[in-house]
């Protein structure tokens, strides 16, 4: 079943910072990572100039007066204020006993529940159940991430029958990494691709201009460092079948896996690099090298460069 | 008001946590931070792997002696070598990893099943004759063949292995799926199970969560998250997040003072 995923990035950030064209890649690279619709904020809107495309656009508006015409759909807490518009009703639910408030909307349909991020306390997939039972097929779910868990709350619910959702880029506005979401409905192989995945490096990096902050090395997804390794026992594995230690290929991510040698390498990473770096390495006084490796790397508290890896390398007669 | 169910939380900070890339702690770090650990309440930790060398054993000792009431594990490859250097640490519990999924087996160790279970009943047998406690990690197991899996956990319960970890050591699984493995290895293994995750979806805490309501024992987790890739479900977090349901060591109100120090003894590094 088809699942409508919104992205709600461009809502919640300020992009003062940055110029149109960085908001404008931006928002084209949302879309074809595969959100289906964008949902922004009045003053990113004017950014987007004839990049706006209101046919996939949901306008978020806290005011009436901030509403501009012609697009899609409108979001907002309170959608009396805009009467005459196609408004998306928001309704916070803290946890699933808040569910029956539900009853009080006459209009279902055009719902969005935000919250719930402490579902999976329960009988998680009896909530969800409960939750698809109220609410209309065309209703979307948005999980907060208060407990490090939206992410996978929303993919359970887009597996299930096809709900829809929202979230946005990297948590952005503390809601669902969509990211996230993407890749695991991607990789349980029931949905079909629905982006390219490979625009997320690029994505990070304009999200960083944006925001004016650095994402962590180690974020899923887009971490610069989450396919580097170091431990013997994987960097063997993964010599052996890339399969043996690795989620999915890098590639899928647009990212590259590295090797780096530290207090946790064993023979077989250390003489892959050497050989990457055009030695033939001495198979007989590798453990000799690997014990200097060790020392060394827990003096300087890091992983070695490759200089000094060939400088042990040298003074170990492996090289 | 309702009893909350105690989970047991296991800290691998000092074994997995310390195998993110570049992450490197010395003796002294490591032996405050297991103290910081168990002073918090944490009923294990796994401290390390003596089969590194030397350097690794005389620190896993210290921790031994210095510790108060944490239970401390150490981490064995599927190989005799491994259970020798262990048990000359005298550990509360030998810990064994055994690859369970058929790329670990076929592709990465070149082996079969047959000789899988061969070894791993002689690396048991090896410890438990010398009455230490052991426990079994399903290394890969989110892509084992679970009918494997549940043979293994019921020959292990023969052994007197006293526990088994389901390991989504890839970190691709989703909650349903964790639920659905966890609940099925508790029912039909017979043994305690606890759960190792690995955050590459961004899923580990609500993993960790579902495979505590499927009936997971214990959760294993890092502090800061620290481990390979996107790391493992991070300790603190995970507290934070379960702790409205179940009673859990280290406490949500010392969550915080743990960070901190922690955070001091990595960065004094």
């Amino acid at each position: 079943m088809i699942t409508r995923l919104t992205d709600l990035t461009l809502r919640c950030v300020d992009t003062s910072a940055v110029s149109d064209k960085t908001v404008q890649e931006f928002y084209a690279l949302v879309f074809r990572m595969g959100a289906d619709l964008q949902e922004v904020s009045p003053a990113n809107a004017r950014r987007l100039g004839p990049q706006l495309d209101p046919s996939r656009t949901i306008l978020h508006v806290k005011d009436p007066s901030d509403v501009i015409q012609g697009f899609v759909r409108y979001s907002c807490h309170t959608p009396e204020l805009l009467w005459s518009l196609p408004v998306l009703r928001e309704v916070s639910i803290k946890d699933m006993r808040e569910l029956n408030l539900l009853a009080r909307y006459e209009d279902k349909a055009s719902l969005r529940i935000i919250g719930l991020d402490d579902i999976f306390l329960q009988d998680f997939r009896r909530q969800l159940q409960r939750l698809q039972q109220q609410l209309p097929s065309s209703a979307e779910l948005c999980p907060t991430n208060d407990c490090g868990c939206a992410s996978a709350i929303l993919t359970e619910w887009l597996q299930k029958d096809g709900g829809n959702g929202a979230a946005a880029f990297s948590g952005a506005g503390g809601f669902a990494p969509i990211e996230e979401v993407l890749l695991a409905l991607q990789l349980t192989r029931k949905y079909q691709k629905r982006g390219d995945l490979t625009v997320l490096p690029r994505l990070k990096q304009l999200y960083e201009q944006i925001t004016g902050q650095p994402l962590s090395p180690y974020k899923a997804v887009l971490g610069s460092q989450i396919f580097a390794v170091e431990s013997g026992i994987h960097v063997d594995g993964i010599l052996k079948s890339a399969k043996a230690y690795e989620p999915y290929p890098p590639e899928l991510v647009g990212a590259r896996r590295s090797f780096s040698i530290g207090k946790h390498s064993g023979r077989a990473g250390i003489q892959y690099i050497l050989q990457e770096l055009g030695y033939t390495p001495s198979v007989t006084r590798l453990p000799a090298l690997l014990t200097r490796i060790q020392e060394t790397s827990e003096q300087n508290h890091r992983a070695l460069t490759a200089e000094e890896l060939l400088t042990l390398a040298r003074e170990a007669g492996v090289i | 008001m309702i009893k909350k169910r105690r989970l047991l939380l296991t800290d691998t900070t000092l074994r997995d946590g310390e195998q993110r890339p570049g992450t490197v702690f010395d003796a002294q770090q490591k032996c405050r931070l297991a103290l910081l650990l168990d002073r918090a309440g944490i009923h294990q930790i796994d401290a390390g792997i003596p089969a590194m060398g030397t350097g690794e054993q005389t620190v896993i000792c210290r921790i031994i002696e210095n510790r108060v009431r944490a239970r401390i594990s150490v981490w064995n490859r599927l190989n005799p070598q491994d259970i020798l250097a262990s048990m000359a640490c005298k550990p509360d519990i030998i810990h064994i990893s055994v690859p369970s999924s058929y790329v670990h087996i076929y592709s990465k160790l070149n082996k079969n099943k047959t000789w899988l279970i061969s070894q791993m009943e002689q690396c048991v047998i090896l410890a438990r004759e010398q009455g230490f406690t052991v426990t079994i990690g399903f290394e890969d197991a989110s892509r084992a063949d679970m009918t494997f899996l549940i043979y293994l956990t019921r020959r292990l319960k023969a052994l007197g292995v006293s526990r088994v970890q389901f390991a989504d050591t890839v970190g691709i699984l989703t909650p349903g799926r964790a639920y659905d493995c966890v609940e099925t290895l508790t029912r039909m293994g017979g043994l305690p199970v606890s759960f190792h995750g690995h955050n590459d979806l961004g899923f580990a805490i609500a993993n960790a969560l579902a495979s505590a309501s499927a009936g997971a024992e214990a959760i294993e987790a890092t502090l800061f998250g620290l481990g390979e890739r996107a790391g493992n479900c991070d300790l603190a977090a995970f507290i934070r997040a379960a702790s409205p349901a179940y009673e859990l060591r280290p406490a949500l109100r010392d969550c915080a003072a743990l960070e901190r120090h922690a955070g001091e003894i990595i960065r004094s590094g």
